[in-house]
């Protein structure tokens, strides 16, 4: 595996959300390395498990079962190996607390996930254009 | 407060909110007016607060505030009292009430049924009022009826001391709640009305005391009669009377006017005028002359109209009518048993009328002016007869020389003397130093035998040597015929010599008439002092040097002292040792400066008690004009400094009460209240210790009993159970009494009860015993005030009169702060309620949301993977589902929306509304030729921006939204109500059917098809809330066809937090 390639790890729990990242992925013809984990717990032994490339962003939802997204960033930020992990919050939270909370953890971007599936590829198309700027040397 | 649930859910919740809304805001307002009251020191401004607030607090439209006159009768039953007068008003002209200023509590009026019966008088609808009261009927306002009528006693203790009318012109329910709450309101106002009358009494006496004092000592200080009379004017005008005249008794029987003041200085000279034209008849029945004949004083408190009736002359008659005199006094000026004049005081500018109190002051300054112009008159009288000595002295045809003391220091010397001496400036200078040649001739050594002996000497053709004036080259002999006789003081003491001397060439008579002149001088230096010594508590005289050689047998009989005790300063140990240096070091510097001295000291009576006196004394000048001695007299003040100790007291007392009253009706934490109180008790009582005993209500209804205590540690009681209800305490339990007893210990019931049978062991002794109950309005007991001492009979009439006053305030005071708690735990309580309520309202559409996009983004693939199979049907069916999501989205927004709206809590900023507006529609972006305008004035609103915005973003896009036509025009404008400001917007659109106008602002509620506008129903609601969240209203006018007015109303200044 191409060390320089940007791996994608997607926490969700919604199905229907999964389903809605991996079809913009394809509309946008995305092909970076996509992982799902269903909560905090599954990402966090993902990222530590080593199946995942040392280059990678999480784009994370917030409210999950188990550990939700603002569990598993403090965890992320205060485990030595994965401190630095980029982290881009995608979720349907448009609170004000949740987006506090959020930045305080040092996230990359915080995005409101949108109603209508174009949007959302829309939204895809634009996270892609970041992350190629961020893989340029 | 308005929320999601209980606006459709649970109507009992929002009966709830509507109760505690009431409650929260009987609480403010009360609180508002108690805070008014409490700053109102004059019964005028408790009259002016009540006038401001009463209207708002009781939702009347006018109230008249009614006092019973006179203030010395109070109503306490049926037949007390004469009438009621209209002290102020408000919410009504002043031409309304012109009728009402007056109503005698005999006539059949609401307000004299009130106060005469001391019940409040509840009429709730025009019917009842009516029936009662049928002249009610022809009332109105504007066109419209009087509808209710509401009349509240005002009581202070037992009494009732006027009453408060409130006028309705709608018909107005008083719910039971309600009218405890404006009974206890009306308390509040006649407490205040009783404090204020009390404080003003305090007042008066503090002054009339200051001012006699200052009247005795300036009195004393004159011996011009004139003057003494014209200071005595000055001093009571205008403190006293608007006007002051002073009448004597001239010892040829006629009556002079000698003193004239008047508050308008430009009318002194008519008062003169007056008297002048129309003297006085000395048989007169009235006035002065009727005083100056019996001596016995003639006082009105209100003068009767019959006085100026029987004036006999007409023109004198019209002229004091046009005075407007109210009330007069006319009081003798007797010194020693002697009526001297008379001192007529009149009350007319000022309306004020004298009480018997200010008259028992100025007949005391009345006394004491006489005595001063008693004093001044003996004085001019001896010095009518010294100063006509002394010409005739100066100019005796012999030499004449006057001595003092054994060094034959000169004091007078007439013309011939001064010829016969050869100079002229010899008053203070020895005789051994002006003629050093008598000595070598034994001259001076008879002197001194005639000194010392008292023996008068006598020599006829006496040869004295010496160079002459005239003929001062040398020394030669003349023959004189001399008389050197010795001058005695008051006791007999010789004070110095006459010399007189005669060429022998003289004749014999004019020898004789000397030796006649000699003994006049004795006798009238005699008569002098006689005289001074009758006018004071004692008299004393000093040497020009400060030096108190003389005795003074009224200081020895005042102090006991022995004439050697007096004598050499020894004066001194008769004054108080801490009164010493200062009376010496002012003696010095008096005598220095050779100016009049005054001091006060305390004086040790012959019986050991220390008394005030006031010493006065002045330097008495001789002939040449230098000091020859200083004489000085000392008056008795302790009865004054007592007096004015006392008031000072009951000053103090008086100010801390209204102190109190003022902590806690601003106070509504409760411990806080009850500690005051108790430490006030206990400090004004002189107890030993205080504590206060209370019953308290928690959150869960339970009660129980807690305590503060005052004057000893906290320690001391908290070993002890809580007092039980024994035959000592039930009574205080109960509410049924206040027990005073000198000594609790000797009480039939005391110790009767187990298991102590007395004081627990270990308690503080308890002898003197004052027990208080504290009720309630509502009549429970809340807990009773106990003072004790351990001294027997500690506690008077005037500590229990004190710990009921407080006691009172006190029960007030609780009941405002319970009232305030209760308030307070239920707007926490809905607060929580509402918290919640939103915190539901944000997790369930969050909740809600996330399948919704699921079910969007499921339609989407649908039809994408479908694609080319779906027929026109399916594909319409996938429309109407996208747009069925959208929908429900923007419904959850809005719930989430309103949970969010009027949070509170943002900054709060100066905000320009005619700003605002242009802003909101350069957003919404009208489409021409729809326009947003902006009539008048706009105001300025310090407020939250963001919520102000988001309610007119609301009304405006309404507005322009439902117009239904292209031309759409929307007005905003602005109406200033002071505290608050009223905004409208207007539209020209169709306007809103009556029976629609109340469900628009429930959320959810649109009056529009779905699909016609695009609408969640939940503008309006926000609006609402919004808006009554800060306690404004909001509200639709509109007349089908012709537009809608959306109005509401906005605090001019929102300080208000919200949590």
């Amino acid at each position: 595996m191409d060390g320089r390639t940007l791996h994608i790890v997607l926490v969700d729990d919604d199905e229907v959300d999964v389903m809605n990242v991996q079809r913009a992925f394809e509309k946008n013809r995305i092909t970076n390395p996509l992982h799902v984990a269903g909560d905090g717990l599954e990402a966090l032994a993902l990222l530590r498990g080593g199946c995942v490339g040392p280059r990678r962003l999480v784009l994370l939802d917030l409210n999950m079962p188990r550990m939700n997204g603002i569990e598993l960033l403090r965890e992320l930020r205060a485990d030595p190996a994965l401190h630095a992990t980029s982290v881009v919050v995608l979720t349907t939270s448009n609170e004000e607390r949740d987006k506090v909370d959020a930045y305080e953890l040092n996230v990359a971007g915080y995005l409101v996930k949108p109603v209508t599936f174009a949007s959302f590829v829309e939204l895809m198309a634009a996270l892609s254009k970041y992350w190629t700027l961020v893989e340029m040397p | 407060m308005e929320s999601v649930a209980a606006t459709d859910q649970d109507p009992r919740l929002a009966a709830t909110e509507a109760a505690l809304a009431a409650i929260t805001r009987r609480a403010t307002r009360l609180q508002q007016i108690s805070a008014a009251l409490a700053g109102a020191l004059r019964v005028e401004e408790v009259v002016e607060v009540v006038a401001a607030h009463g209207p708002a607090v009781f939702g009347a439209t006018a109230v008249l505030i009614y006092l019973v006159e006179p203030v010395d009768g109070p109503v306490d039953g049926p037949g007390g009292g004469s009438h009621l007068r209209l002290a102020g008003f408000g919410g009504v002209d002043p031409e309304r009430v012109a009728a009402y200023r007056d109503v005698p509590l005999s006539s059949p009026m609401p307000m004299a049924d009130v106060v005469r019966t001391g019940a409040p008088c509840w009429l709730e609808d025009r019917a009842a009022l009516v029936r009662a009261y049928p002249p009610l009927a022809a009332v109105e306002l504007g066109g419209a009826p009087l509808q209710a009528l509401m009349g509240l006693p005002l009581r202070d203790g037992a009494a009732v001391i006027g009453g408060l009318a409130f006028s309705f012109y709608e018909p107005t329910r008083f719910s039971a709640v309600e009218r405890e709450f404006y009974l206890m309101v009306a308390t509040q106002c006649a407490q205040a009305v009783a404090r204020a009358r009390l404080f003003a009494a305090a007042q008066r006496q503090q002054q009339l005391l200051t001012a006699l004092l200052d009247g005795s000592a300036a009195l004393s200080e004159t011996l011009d009669s004139r003057a003494a009379l014209e200071q005595l004017a000055r001093m009571v005008v205008p403190g006293f009377a608007d006007w002051c005249a002073i009448d004597e008794l001239a010892p040829d029987g006629h009556i002079r006017r000698v003193a004239v003041q008047h508050v308008d200085p430009a009318k002194v000279a008519y008062a003169h005028e007056l008297a002048r034209r129309w003297p006085p008849d000395p048989n007169a029945a009235m006035g002065v002359p009727n005083v100056l004949r019996t001596g016995r004083t003639e006082w009105n408190a209100t003068l009767p109209a019959s006085v100026v009736d029987d004036i006999p002359d007409a023109e004198l008659r019209e002229i004091v009518r046009a005075l407007g005199l109210t009330s007069y006094a006319v009081v003798p000026m007797v010194a020693r048993g002697r009526v001297l004049g008379a001192l007529s005081l009149v009350q007319a500018e000022s309306g004020r009328r004298f009480s018997a109190d200010e008259l028992r002051f100025v007949e005391d300054l009345a006394r004491r002016a006489a005595l001063a112009l008693d004093n001044a008159r003996l004085y001019e009288s001896a010095e009518a007869s010294r100063s006509l000595l002394h010409g005739l002295l100066m100019h005796a045809p012999a030499a004449i020389g006057l001595t003092r003391g054994r060094e034959h220091v000169y004091e007078l010397v007439n013309e011939p003397y001064m010829a016969f001496i050869g100079e002229r400036d010899v008053i203070g200078r020895r005789m051994r130093d002006v003629l050093p040649e008598l000595a070598s001739q034994g001259l001076l050594e008879i002197h001194d035998r005639v000194f010392t002996t008292g023996e008068t000497f006598t020599a006829r053709e006496l040869p004295i040597r010496r160079r002459w004036p005239d003929r001062p080259e040398e020394a030669s002999e003349r023959h004189f015929n001399v008389v050197y006789q010795p001058t005695r003081g008051a006791l007999g003491q010789i004070t110095g010599l006459a010399t007189f001397g005669f060429e022998v060439t003289a004749h014999v008579v004019a020898r004789r008439e000397l030796e006649e002149l000699a003994a006049e001088v004795s006798r009238s230096e005699a008569r002098m002092r006689a005289l001074v010594e009758s006018t004071a508590a004692i008299v004393w005289t000093a040497t020009p040097a400060g030096a108190v050689v003389e005795v003074s047998p009224s200081w020895l009989a005042f102090t006991g002292q022995t004439a050697a005790e007096y004598q050499g300063g020894g004066f001194v140990d008769a004054i108080h040792p801490d009164d010493r240096a200062a009376t010496m070091a002012g003696w010095a510097a008096a005598v220095g400066a050779r100016a009049p001295y005054a001091a006060e000291y305390r004086l040790r009576r012959r019986d050991g008690v220390y008394a005030h006196m006031l010493a006065r004394g002045r330097p008495v000048a001789g002939a040449d004009g230098e000091v020859a001695e200083y004489i000085g007299c000392n008056v008795d003040i302790t009865g004054l400094r007592q007096a004015e100790a006392t008031a000072r007291a009951h000053a103090e007392t008086l100010g801390t009460i209204n102190e109190l009253g003022r902590l806690i009706s601003a106070e509504l934490d409760q411990d806080t209240v009850v500690q005051a109180v108790t430490d006030a008790a206990t400090s004004l009582t002189g107890a030993q210790f205080g504590a206060f005993f209370y019953n308290v209500i928690d959150d869960h209804g339970g009660r129980y009993m807690l305590y503060t205590i005052s004057g000893v540690p906290r320690a001391a009681f908290s070993s002890f159970p809580m007092p039980r209800n024994t035959a000592i305490f039930a009574p205080t339990f109960a509410g049924e009494r206040v027990v005073r007893s000198a000594d609790i210990t000797a009480d039939p019931d005391y110790g009767k009860s187990g298991p102590h049978h007395g004081k627990p062991p270990g308690h503080l002794p308890v002898r003197s015993y004052l027990a208080v109950p504290v009720v309630s309005r509502t009549g429970e007991v809340i807990g009773g005030i106990f003072l004790g001492h351990e001294k027997i009979g500690v506690f008077d009439e005037r500590a229990e009169t004190l710990t009921v006053g407080l006691a009172a305030q006190a029960a007030v005071a609780v009941d405002n702060a319970r009232l305030f708690g209760q308030a307070q735990r239920l707007i926490a309580a809905l607060e929580q309620t509402n918290r919640d309520l939103d915190q539901f309202a944000y997790v369930t559409s969050h909740d809600l949301k996330a399948p919704l996009r699921g079910i969007a983004s499921l339609a989407e693939w649908l039809e994408e993977d479908l694609g080319p199979r779906l027929d026109d049907g399916a594909r319409k069916k996938l429309d109407m589902l996208r747009g069925r999501v959208n929908r429900m989205e923007a419904l959850i927004q809005g719930i989430l929306d309103y949970s969010r709206a009027g949070r509170g809590g943002g900054k709060r900023e100066d905000v320009a509304v005619g700003k605002l507006v242009a802003e909101i529609a350069e957003m919404l972006a009208p489409r021409p030729p729809a326009t947003v305008e902006v009539e008048g004035r706009m105001p300025v609103l310090h407020t939250e921006r963001v919520a102000l915005q988001q309610v007119l973003t609301n009304l405006i896009g309404n507005a322009l939204k439902y117009a239904g036509r292209a031309d759409a025009r929307v007005r905003v404008s602005a109406i200033d109500r002071g505290e608050w400001h009223e905004l409208r917007v207007s539209d020209n659109g169709p306007g809103i059917l009556p029976e629609f106008q109340d469900r628009i602002w429930v959320i959810f509620q649109t009056l529009q098809p779905r699909d016609r506008v695009e609408s969640t129903g939940i503008g309006l609601a926000i609006v609402k809330k919004i808006v009554e969240n800060r306690g404004g209203r909001a509200w639709v006018e509109s007349t089908p066809g012709a537009g809608a007015t959306f109005a509401f109303t906005w605090p001019t200044l929102d300080d208000r937090r919200r949590s």
